[in-house]
C-alpha cells in the first residue's frame, strides 16, 4: 500500500487551493465574528464540483471517493473556509446508495443542498430521532442539535432508528410539515448550525441496509477531521514562518529547542492524522468493513492535532497571537467548536475503542 | 517511544498494581526510559526534525 497522493490527486488539493485564493475567506471570517454575514462559498463549490464529487457519473457526479472529498475539505480547512459541504457530501453519499432518484442529479450539480442529520443513537444515549410508519406514511420525531448546514439546506437527509431499534434513514425536504430548522449562533463564526425538530415530519424512507445507514455519520467524521487537518497545518505555517523571522535575545526564536520542540510536536501530530486520512480513503475504496475504524481515527487523530496546533501557534506569536486582529484566534475558535461537534473527539474515541473491540 | 510508554501505561492501569510485576507489561514500564534516553534520542530527533524538516535555525553549535 503506497501512502502517497496520485497525480490526480495533488491536482485537486491545488485546484481547491486555487478556487479559494479569490476569496479572502480569513477576512470573512473576522467580519463574521464581528456580525457580518459569512459570505456563501455554495458557488464556488458549484463552480468546482464539490457538490458532486460523490456522485456517480450517471448524473454528472465525480463518482470520487472519501480520500478526495477529504482532500477537498482539509483545503479548505486550511483557509477557514466552509462550503457546507460537512452536510452535503455525507448526506449525498448515502443517497448514492439507497437507489435511483431525480433528487441525485440536482445535489450533484448543487442545485440543491443538502445536509445530513445524525439523529442515530451514540454509545450510551438513546437515538435522537425516531421514525414510525402509520396509514399516511414514514413520521419522524425527534430533535438534533447542532446540525452542521442545516439552515439553508433544501434538503434533509435524517438517520435515525425504526420503533423496533432498526437503524433507518428518511429523506425530507426542509419546507415539509413537521420541520423546524432553528439557526444557532457559533462560537466560531463561519460554521453554519441549526437544532432541527421534528414533529412527525411525513419523510420518504430510504432503501439501505441497516448497517450501511452509519456509514454518513463516519464519513462526516473523516471530513471534519481532514478539515481540521487542513487549520492544524496552517497553524503549524504561520507558527513556523513568525519563528523564523522574530528575534530575541539576539536570535530567531524558533532555534530555541522549547520552540523548535513545540513545532516539531504539531508536525508529528499532522503527520500522524496525515497518515489516518490515507487509511480512511483506502479503506472507504478497498476496506470497507474498516472504514468506521479509520474514519473515527481520522477525527481523534485531527482533532488532538488541531487541538495542540491552534493554542501552540498562539504561544509562539506571543502576545499579540492572542489579540483580535491576529488570524491565529480565528483557528483557536475553529478548534475549540470542532472538537464538540459530530459527536465530538470523545464520540470518535468512542467509536474507535468499540470497533477495535468488536474485530478483537 | 511515546505510544509504546502510552500502550504500557494503559495495560498496568487495567491489570493494576500487579500488572507492574509481571513478566510482559510490567518489564516494559521498567524498560522504556532506558531505552528513550539512549542517545539521548528523541530530543534529538526532534532537533532534526526542526531544522531539516521545518528549516527553522539551529541552535548555536560550540
Amino acid at each position: 500500500m503506497r501512502h502517497a497522493l496520485t497525480e490526480e490527486q495533488t491536482w485537486l488539493g491545488d485546484a481547491v487551493a486555487g478556487a479559494l485564493a479569490r476569496q479572502d475567506t480569513l477576512r470573512a471570517a473576522r467580519a463574521a465574528l464581528d456580525g457580518a454575514a459569512p459570505p456563501s462559498l455554495w458557488a464556488t463549490a458549484i463552480e468546482a464540483g464539490w457538490p458532486g464529487l460523490l456522485s456517480g457519473e450517471e448524473v454528472d457526479g465525480a463518482a470520487l471517493g472519501a480520500l478526495e472529498a477529504m482532500l477537498v475539505v482539509e483545503g479548505c480547512g486550511r483557509v477557514l473556509a466552509d462550503a457546507r459541504l460537512l452536510g452535503h457530501l455525507p448526506a449525498t453519499a448515502l443517497l448514492e446508495m439507497a437507489g435511483d432518484r431525480a433528487l441525485r442529479a440536482d445535489l450533484a450539480s448543487g442545485r440543491c443542498r443538502a445536509a445530513l442529520v445524525d439523529g442515530m443513537a451514540d454509545g450510551r444515549r438513546p437515538p435522537a430521532v425516531v421514525a414510525r410508519r402509520d396509514e399516511g406514511g414514514l413520521r419522524l420525531r425527534g430533535r438534533v442539535e447542532w446540525v452542521l448546514d442545516a439552515p439553508g439546506a433544501g434538503v434533509l437527509v435524517v438517520c435515525g432508528e425504526d420503533e423496533d431499534g432498526v437503524p433507518m434513514a428518511a429523506l425530507l425536504r426542509a419546507e415539509s410539515p413537521g420541520v423546524g430548522v432553528e439557526a444557532r449562533d457559533a462560537y466560531d463564526a463561519t460554521r453554519s448550525l441549526a437544532s432541527v425538530v421534528l414533529d412527525d415530519a411525513p419523510a420518504e424512507w430510504l432503501a439501505l441496509e441497516p448497517a450501511r445507514v452509519a456509514t454518513a455519520r463516519h464519513l462526516q467524521r473523516a471530513l471534519l477531521g481532514a478539515e481540521s487537518l487542513g487549520a492544524a497545518g496552517a497553524c503549524l505555517d504561520r507558527a513556523c514562518d513568525h519563528a523564523r523571522e522574530r528575534v530575541a535575545f539576539g536570535r530567531a526564536i524558533g532555534s530555541y529547542q522549547a520552540i523548535k520542540h513545540k513545532l516539531v510536536e504539531m508536525v508529528r501530530r499532522i503527520e500522524n492524522a496525515r497518515s489516518l486520512v490515507f487509511f480512511a480513503g483506502w479503506a472507504w475504496r478497498s476496506r470497507p468493513e474498516e472504514f468506521a475504524l479509520a474514519a473515527n481515527a481520522v477525527l481523534v487523530g485531527a482533532g488532538d492535532a488541531l487541538d495542540l496546533a491552534s493554542r501552540e501557534s498562539i504561544f509562539v506569536h506571543g502576545g499579540v497571537g492572542a489579540t483580535w486582529e491576529h488570524d491565529c484566534s480565528l483557528y483557536y475558535r475553529r478548534a475549540e467548536l470542532s472538537r464538540r461537534l459530530a459527536g465530538g473527539a470523545d464520540g470518535a474515541a468512542d467509536a474507535v475503542a468499540e470497533e477495535l473491540l468488536r474485530g478483537a | 517511544m511515546l505510544a509504546s510508554f502510552a500502550a504500557a501505561q494503559l495495560a498496568v492501569d487495567v491489570g493494576g498494581p500487579q500488572a507492574l510485576l509481571d513478566a510482559e507489561w510490567g518489564h516494559q514500564v521498567s524498560a522504556l526510559p532506558g531505552l528513550r534516553s539512549a542517545g539521548g534520542t528523541e530530543e534529538i530527533l526532534r532537533n532534526v526534525i526542526g531544522e531539516r524538516v521545518l528549516g527553522l535555525p539551529p541552535e548555536p553549535r560550540i
